[in-house]
């Protein structure tokens, strides 16, 4: 028996049939553990526990050495010459940040998103894209807020528009400056300024207090581990899905108000 | 689950401690190991995340020991632990009978850790006494020339046209230096006869016992004849 010589369409014809009986076999592999599975994909405030907060190491605190006082009710006890965080109050801090979070992104609050240390920048800049926010991962400009006049440029005129005519005229709407109603800080000891600025412009600020900081520096204070990566992806991840969340709710609704709509 | 129950599954907390007095030689002396090795996978080391208090610096090693979780300068105190791991699983390799778990029964047939220059001064080399078996177990480490001519110096068993069964990092299968063996009665009383050539023991062959265990077979070179 000869073997009959296919044309080029026949080819092809042949290669798609075989994929389309290639194409439902085999399992699909599951995703597997990644240490930036926490920036892409973080967890949503649903699956907030102890294990989850313990794996990724927020109860480890600093040497009993460098001990801030303040940080009393927040200590669980000493261990290896380190002190332990309670990780009921980090629970409960927390719930409380992602509900402010949670009413500020309701209002369409701008949240912005600031983390210095190394390593921080991949979970910072995801969080404040996800919570259509802003970030800051290189360095806080002293005066951004208290001396914005200066340090946000000057502002003059008034905004412009168009008429029906496509003519542009003047409003008597002025522009201003830029303040955010929302600051998440993953490291406040470093960034005190932008911590002291925000309270004098009456900024709210959520910030990780480790047992070495002081928590009257930031409104809402969560008491963590502010020099793991694991717990700053974990904590910048919750807070910026919580904020996702409202806006795809707020979209539903709108969503649904479109069909009863009268036309 | 409650938090005191979780935290006592955590690293933190269950890492093995020694509980040594108050400035102790003990923890600063490298040749025997104290601090619990761990390791982290590879796509965690890359990050420098080890499950410690902070970011580690990137490192080439697989096994560190943590000294201290957090100090007075911000610190992460750690040291590798390489070499013990490494010697550890080539000694399961090959099934020595070497009693891991009782320390104090090994410790007598362990030579004492030699000073640097101690090769040099006869006064300090330490005098052992006839009669009793002795071993060398030798750490798996980086050595520089000077340091592999100053430990064959002190070594006193070699493997000859006995291939090793196993090659781990830069020994090669026809080395000369057998990593743990035991030696037979040694009738010199002080290290210049264990050095010199006439009461050198050479293993000749690897025999497995009933139970699975690894025995060589030593007979002294006597090279006079």
């Amino acid at each position: 028996m000869l073997s009959r010589k296919l044309s080029p369409e026949q080819l092809v014809a042949r290669r798609l049939k075989i994929r389309d009986w290639n194409h439902k076999i085999g399992a699909v592999v599951a995703p597997h553990y990644s240490p930036t599975l926490s920036i892409r994909n973080p967890a949503p405030p649903s699956q907030l526990s102890l294990p989850l907060l313990l794996s990724s190491g927020a109860h480890l605190g600093h040497s009993t050495s460098i001990w801030n006082p303040y940080t009393q009710p927040f200590i669980y006890g000493k261990r290896e010459g380190i002190h332990i965080i309670s990780l009921d109050q980090t629970m409960v801090y927390l719930r409380r940040a992602i509900s402010v979070v949670r009413s500020i992104a309701k209002e369409n609050g701008i949240i912005l998103f600031i983390g210095t240390r190394n390593g921080q920048k991949d979970s910072v800049v995801a969080a404040a894209k996800r919570a259509r926010g802003y970030h800051i991962f290189d360095r806080w400009l002293p005066g951004l807020l208290t001396n914005a006049r200066e340090v946000q440029g000057k502002l003059g005129g008034s905004i412009l528009c168009k008429d029906n005519r496509g003519k542009l005229i003047q409003t008597d709407k002025k522009p201003s400056y830029v303040f955010p109603d929302l600051m998440v800080i993953l490291n406040p000891l470093e960034n005190k300024s932008a911590c002291l600025e925000a309270q004098k412009t009456h900024v709210p600020t959520i910030g990780i207090i480790d047992t070495d900081a002081d928590p009257r520096m930031v409104t809402y204070p969560i008491p963590a581990n502010d020099d793991s990566l694991r717990c700053t992806d974990l904590i910048a991840g919750l807070l910026s899905r919580v904020a996702e969340q409202e806006y795809q709710k707020a979209n539903q609704a709108f969503e649904k108000d479109k069909f009863t709509l009268p036309l | 689950m409650k938090f005191p129950d979780l935290l006592r599954c955590s690293r933190a907390v269950s890492l093995a401690r020694p509980d040594l007095p108050r400035n102790s030689p003990d923890v600063y002396d490298t040749k025997i190991p104290i601090l619990q090795a761990i390791t982290a996978k590879k796509c965690q080391r890359f990050r420098g995340d080890w499950g410690a208090k902070r970011k580690l610096p990137i490192l080439k090693n697989r096994h560190i020991s943590i000294q201290k979780f957090d100090t007075f300068e911000h610190q992460c105190a750690f040291i590798s632990s390489d070499r013990f791991v490494r010697t550890l699983k080539r000694i399961y390799d090959l099934k020595l009978p070497v009693p891991l778990n009782d320390y104090e029964q090994i410790s007598p047939y362990l030579l004492q850790k030699y000073n640097t220059f101690s090769s040099s001064n006869p006064k300090s080399r330490p005098t052992l006494p006839p009669g009793i078996l002795y071993a060398k177990l030798k750490l798996l480490d980086s050595f520089s020339d000077s340091e592999k001519k100053r430990l064959s110096l002190v070594s006193f068993i070699q493997t000859k046209k006995v291939p090793l069964p196993f090659t781990y990092g830069k020994f090669a299968p026809d080395s000369k230096e057998c990593l743990f063996g035991v030696s037979g009665v040694i009738a010199a009383t002080s290290l210049k006869g264990i050095t010199s050539t006439k009461n050198r023991y050479v293993i000749r062959s690897l025999n497995v016992d009933e139970t699975g265990k690894t025995i060589p077979n030593i007979t002294r070179e006597n090279r006079s004849i």
